[in-house]
């Protein structure tokens, strides 16, 4: 996901509040959006991203970093880090904040092995980049699920045309 | 005056009002603004309007776009789409009829432009089982007014028009190269996050950049979704935001996204790119370059990314608290790997 929790359930309960409820003429089911707004209010601050995803993500990103720097030495260090233990012991922002430096230090050697000064095994640094990108999103898509947006489409339609929108 | 609440339809029609009313500098009605909740960018509503004009009462179904502050694109300009239209008024694209412009945000709050209300149904590239959005006949019948009227816009004298001031490239050698920058500066706007695989494209874009053959108006946003469709007639081609002067090899790329044709072979649920091809080269009498094709396509995909994060920049944000922006945001890795296969097979 790209949006943060905290933004994502501010979300959902401003939508249900704002667009959903005031249109919603089943009483029942009124008392029912109300309720999935108390239970997100309740549930709000007991959650966090699962962190099993996120470690694997930053264990699969250090590994490739070590094995291209390993073959091309002479690349430009990145900013240090986690360790080992403080990875053990982070919580899941801390985790996400890791991810993101190292996707932020594999976008410089990419750029770098791409580059008029790479020297070394380049092509096989090159090789080892793509193959984590690719397993990387591949990882990632196993999380994702098919969008709804043929369903979105027809119920925002209503029956309606569009013009101009 | 303050900036628009954009959910305020009363607030907006009655300097909606005002503003019309210093317009056609006398009497003026207007009905109830009807909002329209499809579009992702622009708000539009629906409007009924009477004026007097050379001693005749005139009445209108209208629409108004307006760029509000929330907006993907924001800070927005109604200026380059409103000329489009004008110019393009009476060609072989159809376009509503534009009425009025302002890029100031003291009348409503936020730039806007006033065009005409045409009517049809916008056919979209999602059907609930993944297969054609049209029948055999309908596809055949709507990809040629599809291709025509692109290949009209393409061909389009462009610079003794009002259009040649809506900005862009016209450097033959710039075009892929300005639309590199333009949505690159997007991305870091939009994301503090780097992600490896858009990084990787920048470089393979800018390695790669072809040179046009011909500058032209380009719409930017060019494909099933963006035109009306009545009685078996393409009544309108809509969503000018992204217009801009450039490569017209840009729109076709785009028509071939996967994005808008899931695993079909139709482009846009229209045509093979087989016959993409060779119906643009007979309409507009130039070649398509296949591997500028494949460049664009690419790009159009690496574009199409960029605004996944836009939206999800906009929902974080901008309290735009359209929770579609945050679908569209979790999205992305789908939208990456798509890249890494056009990169691929362009390659």
């Amino acid at each position: 996901m790209n949006n943060s929790l905290e933004r994502l359930i501010a979300g959902i309960i401003a939508t249900l509040r704002s667009d959903v409820i005031p249109n919603v003429t089943d009483a029942y089911a009124r008392g029912q959006a109300i309720g999935v707004i108390d239970v997100l209010n309740n549930i709000a601050p007991r959650l966090e991203w699962a962190r099993a995803p996120l470690a694997e993500a930053v264990a699969q990103r250090r590994n490739a970093v070590r094995a291209v720097r390993a073959l091309v030495p002479q690349a430009p260090g990145g900013a240090a880090g986690l360790s080992d233990q403080a990875i053990a012991a982070a919580s899941s922002a801390e985790l996400a904040a890791e991810r993101d430096r190292l996707d932020g230090e594999i976008s410089d050697l990419i750029a770098w092995t791409q580059g008029p000064a790479a020297y070394g095994d380049v092509a096989a640094a090159t090789v080892l980049l793509r193959q984590h990108v690719h397993d990387e999103l591949t990882r990632e898509m196993k999380m994702t699920k098919k969008p709804l947006f043929a369903e979105i489409s027809k119920a925002t339609a209503g029956g309606q045309a569009k013009s101009q929108s | 005056m303050s900036a628009i609440d954009t959910f305020d339809g009363d607030s907006i029609r009655s300097r909606l009002l005002a503003y019309l009313h210093g317009q056609v500098g006398g009497d003026v009605e207007i009905g109830p603004l009807k909002r329209y909740t499809v579009g992702f960018s622009w708000l539009t509503f629906g409007f009924n309007a009477k004026w007097n004009e050379g001693g005749a009462r005139i009445e209108r179904d209208l629409i108004l776009r307006l760029g509000p502050p929330s907006g993907i694109f924001a800070p927005y300009r109604a200026t380059p789409e409103f000329l489009t239209l004008q110019s393009l008024a009476g060609s072989g694209v159809p376009v509503p009829r534009a009425y009025w412009c302002c890029d100031d945000s003291e009348a409503l709050g936020a730039p806007f432009f006033v065009c005409e209300f045409v009517k049809g149904d916008a056919p979209v590239p999602w059907t609930a089982d993944g297969g054609p959005a049209f029948d055999e006949t309908a596809r055949l019948n709507l990809g040629d007014q599809f291709l025509g009227a692109l290949a009209a816009l393409h061909n389009f004298k462009w610079r003794s028009a009002p259009v040649a001031g809506i900005g862009g490239a016209t450097d033959l050698a710039q075009t892929a190269r300005s639309q590199i920058a333009f949505w690159e500066e997007r991305m870091r706007q939009w994301s503090t996050r780097r992600y490896p695989m858009l990084e990787w494209a920048l470089i393979w874009f800018r390695a790669r950049a072809p040179i046009a053959q011909r500058i032209s108006v380009v719409h930017g946003d060019y494909r099933i979704g963006n035109f009306l469709e009545l009685d078996g007639r393409i009544s309108a081609i809509l969503d000018w935001e992204l217009v801009h002067l450039g490569d017209p090899m840009e729109d076709l790329g785009w028509i071939c996204l996967q994005a808008w044709r899931g695993r079909l072979p139709y482009m846009c649920h229209l045509f093979t790119r087989e016959e993409l091809k060779s119906k643009y080269e007979a309409l507009t009498g130039t070649k398509v370059d296949a591997s500028a094709l494949h460049y664009w396509e690419a790009f159009g995909t690496f574009k199409l990314a960029v605004m996944h994060l836009g939206a999800s920049y906009c929902f974080e944000t901008r309290d735009f608290n359209d929770l579609r922006m945050a679908g569209m945001g979790a999205q992305l890795p789908r939208m990456l790997l798509q890249l890494e296969s056009v990169m691929e097979r362009a390659a």
